[in-house]
């Protein structure tokens, strides 16, 4: 499904972000990639959803490599990209239903769509009963959950979260990440970028482990114990 | 298409009211630029209409010596043979110069019983003022008239093309000036508008939206502008002519006659609907590719 073959980024301005990176990950993987600050793991999830392109090597998403998907359809393929941005990227002046709604409006969604679509998806990640709060009423792990509300709303078939239980409590990150398993076990392929080490080994199935822009490791973990499955919604 | 145009037109309102001011300032810009551009139509067109009515009476009179018929008729064949002659050549007999002449001054000037003074009299129209001196020198040259027998109007042609000329020449540069400045304060309206919702756009892009979804409400809100500037102009100077007219037609009513007013109030909103939407369409259409550009 995505497929990095020998893959250079740098930034205009020299900064190195990836080096020679050959990786591929599967349809319905659950993978984290880990390591620390400035490593390279957001750059990574940027080349998946078109927000950078390979400065050397190529990038193949859904058997098509980047480089060749023209400017004019890169919205469609974004659409089939869930993205849980790091500062969340929610809209301050939009309740939590609109920030949801908005995904499905810039795709023309019809408006019977829209608001069947909106309290589903709302209700998933256990956020119904603040539809109607504005972002800055809700706590942090509830924003998290606005952001990946909006990421799943089009219902992407890749799912991709950088730093999702960033500067959360462990309960919450907890609550984070069972989401986002959820969202995998329907067959959605699920990238998380973390350096919540704890996280990361208590849940991950396979860690890509990066630094310099490199992957330094790649291994999947076979678990004698199925990982518990917290109920917490907070 | 339709529910997306729903969309635009919400998105649009919500960037005229987020920004009342700035859409103030963007529409008296653009109605102060269109009122210059408008007044600025005005006067060329009526200029034109009136060269244009003048022109049409701009005739060159010939004196005939002889008062035999034939030679009179011959002499108008040979002229109508130039290509810059306009229509047939018209014979006046000495008879029709002087009825013409005696209604013209509303006296009886001649007791019929004596001879007509009054020449045999052949009157050439040219297709255009310039050929005037041309037919002229063909007469004389050509057709051996005498300067003196030959009656046409020398300079006044030649101000008249020249003034109609440097009014046009400048209407033209004003208009184009006008209408850059129009265009700039639109693209600085809707930019501001553009940089207000940068953060918006860019999470936009990022879950799908197409550059022309974006694009459409920005445009909406260029074309709103141009457009009721345009059009508020347009009508203030279309009340303003008919009053200037129904005045021009009391006092001047022997000098040409302007355009009517409302053949000139058609003119000034077909000009006020396609450079009020073509400046918004194109001022918006711009400020927002800079920014799709930059942030593809």
């Amino acid at each position: 499904m995505i497929r990095f073959k020998r893959v250079h980024l740098t930034y205009p301005n020299g900064v190195r972000a990836l080096e020679n990176v050959n990786i591929e990950f599967k349809k319905g993987e659950l993978c984290f990639i880990t390591g620390p600050t400035g490593c390279g793991k957001s750059s990574l999830l940027k080349l998946i959803y078109l927000d950078e392109y390979p400065t050397r090597g190529r990038v193949l998403l859904f058997g098509k490599d980047t480089y060749d998907i023209p400017a004019h359809q890169a919205p469609y393929l974004r659409r089939k990209v869930g993205v849980v941005f790091q500062d969340f990227k929610l809209l301050p002046n939009k309740t939590v239903r609109e920030n949801v709604s908005f995904a499905l409006e810039v795709t023309g969604a019809s408006r019977y769509e829209i608001e069947r679509r909106t309290p589903q998806v709302l209700d998933q990640v256990g956020l119904l009963g603040k539809i109607d709060h504005f972002p800055a009423a809700l706590s942090g792990g509830e924003i998290q959950r606005v952001a990946i509300a909006r990421a799943i709303v089009n219902e992407p078939l890749i799912l991709l979260a950088d730093e999702p239980t960033g500067n959360l409590d462990p309960e919450t990150s907890l609550g984070i990440i069972t989401v986002l398993q959820r969202i995998q076990t329907r067959g959605t392929t699920v990238l998380i970028a973390s350096h919540d080490i704890p996280t990361v080994e208590r849940f991950a199935p396979r860690i890509v482990a990066m630094q310099d822009g490199g992957v330094v490791s790649d291994k999947a973990v076979t678990r004698t114990q199925a990982a518990p499955q917290p109920n917490e919604k907070g | 298409m339709f529910r997306n145009l729903v969309y635009y037109f919400k998105q649009f309102w919500f960037n005229i009211t987020r920004n009342v001011l700035m859409s103030f300032a963007a529409i008296s810009t653009s109605f102060f630029s269109q009122l210059i551009l408008g007044s600025l139509i005005l006067v060329v067109f009526n200029i034109n209409h009136i060269s244009a009515q003048v022109w049409s009476q701009v005739e060159i009179w010939c004196f005939m010596e002889t008062s035999n018929r034939e030679e009179v008729v011959a002499r108008a064949e040979q002229i109508q043979e130039n290509r810059m002659v306009r229509g047939p050549v018209e014979i006046k007999t000495p008879k029709k110069a002087l009825e013409e002449l005696e209604k013209d001054l509303e006296i009886g000037l001649w007791d019929k019983d004596e001879e007509n003074p009054l020449p045999w009299t052949l009157v050439v129209r040219v297709h255009d003022p310039d050929q005037v001196q041309p037919v002229v020198d063909f007469l004389i040259n050509d057709l051996g008239f005498k300067k003196d027998d030959l009656r046409y109007p020398k300079d006044v042609v030649r101000k008249i093309n020249t003034a109609s000329m440097v009014i046009k020449v400048g209407g033209y540069f004003l208009t184009v000036l006008m209408a850059t400045l129009t265009l700039f304060i639109i693209m600085n309206t809707i930019r501001l508008t553009v940089i207000a919702r940068r953060a918006e756009i860019r999470t936009m892009q990022l879950v799908g939206a197409t550059s022309w979804f974006i694009r459409w409400p920005f445009l909406l809100e260029g074309i709103i502008i141009g457009l009721t500037g345009s059009m508020i102009s347009a009508l203030i100077l279309g009340v303003m002519y008919y009053f200037g007219h129904d005045m021009y037609m009391r006092v001047l009513f022997f000098l040409p006659h302007p355009i009517g007013t409302l053949q000139m109030m058609r003119i000034l909103f077909t000009v006020a609907v396609i450079s009020g939407f073509s400046m918004g369409l194109a001022g918006s259409y711009i400020s927002v590719a800079r920014f799709l550009d930059e942030d593809a």
